[in-house]
């Protein structure tokens, strides 16, 4: 059905996939601009609108899994999880909009808005 | 050369039942061991692939389907959740098509470029998974991360893939050859 040694072939494909996760890396930052809002959404909806520039840290539980999220220089991240993977904590920091850290065991989902999107409230 | 199993369903199962746990040991088993030196959250080497694909070209297309999708099940009822089954499901779902499609078209690939391509697309399938159940903000930055090391991974299963598939073929044939029809 397919060759047993690699040919050129293989070459082609393997750049093709590069060259595509390139484009999917760089397109976006033609348009992504700083973000002002961190948004959290839970199973339940947003429970909180954040402004990235006040440095804050606090926590959101859903699902019975807590995290402790940190506000800090502009940048948002998770710093710990009762989840069991880590995939949010690992995931890094985030401050430009659009981008988003999730943590799918508690259905939590951190993402960033841009400078004209409101704050509306901000939950205690 | 591929084996039918199609005139002795017993065997057909019981091979397929056998083919289901290989993977699923090969699943534990990447969890266990440090090969992951990508560090992306939630990745994956894909060493049960290497099942998968031995299946669809050994066997069939059938079979192989079977044999995934048995593996992501009970994967996902044992050590999973209903977010992980979705995942592994589109996941695997993608990497299927794709063998199928290059079953039609790849003939000039090697398993190299074969697994590269099929962990693209599950990956790809992933990260749907994760914009049905989630919202499409995750695409921009996961997916680039994911394929670059889908050629990593996919590469390195593809040449073990070349090494197997060779030695595996006369074995699947002497173990089968009561039972099945060499195609």
């Amino acid at each position: 059905m397919f060759r047993t040694k690699p040919s050129r072939w293989d070459l082609f494909a393997a750049l093709g996939v590069v060259f595509l996760a390139c484009a999917l890396l760089l397109l976006p930052l033609l348009w992504q601009k700083e973000g002002a809002t961190l948004v959290v959404t839970t199973p339940d909806g947003v429970v909180g609108r954040y402004a990235l520039d006040e440095d804050r840290e606090f926590t959101v539980s859903a699902r019975g899994i807590t995290l402790c999220v940190v506000i800090r220089d502009g940048k948002a991240c998770v710093l710990r999880s009762d989840c069991d993977d880590g995939v949010c904590v690992d995931s890094g920091k985030i401050h430009r909009s659009g981008e988003t850290i999730v943590c799918a065991p508690a259905g939590v989902r951190l993402r960033i808005e841009g400078r004209d999107a409101d704050v509306d409230f901000v939950a205690g | 050369m591929s084996i039918s199993l199609r005139g002795n369903p017993t065997r057909r199962v019981c091979m397929d039942a056998m083919l289901c746990a290989a993977a699923m040991l090969l699943s534990f088993l990447e969890v266990l061991l440090p090969l992951n030196v990508i560090p992306i959250p939630g990745f994956r080497m894909g060493l049960a692939n290497v099942v998968v694909v031995a299946v669809f070209v050994l066997l069939s297309p059938v079979d192989a389907a079977v044999v995934s999708f048995v593996r992501i099940c009970l994967t996902a009822l044992l050590f999973g959740s209903v977010t992980s089954f979705w995942f592994s499901f589109l996941g695997g779902a993608m990497a299927f098509l794709m063998l199928v499609l290059l079953r039609a078209v790849g003939h000039r690939l090697s398993y190299v470029g074969v697994s590269v391509l099929s962990a693209a697309a599950h990956n790809t399938g992933q990260v749907l998974a994760a914009v049905v159940l989630f919202g499409p903000s995750l695409l921009p930055s996961y997916l680039p991360l994911l394929l670059i090391a889908s050629v990593v991974y996919g590469g390195a299963v593809g040449f073990l893939l070349n090494l197997l598939i060779p030695r595996l073929s006369p074995q699947f044939s002497r173990l089968l050859r009561k039972g099945g029809k060499e195609k």
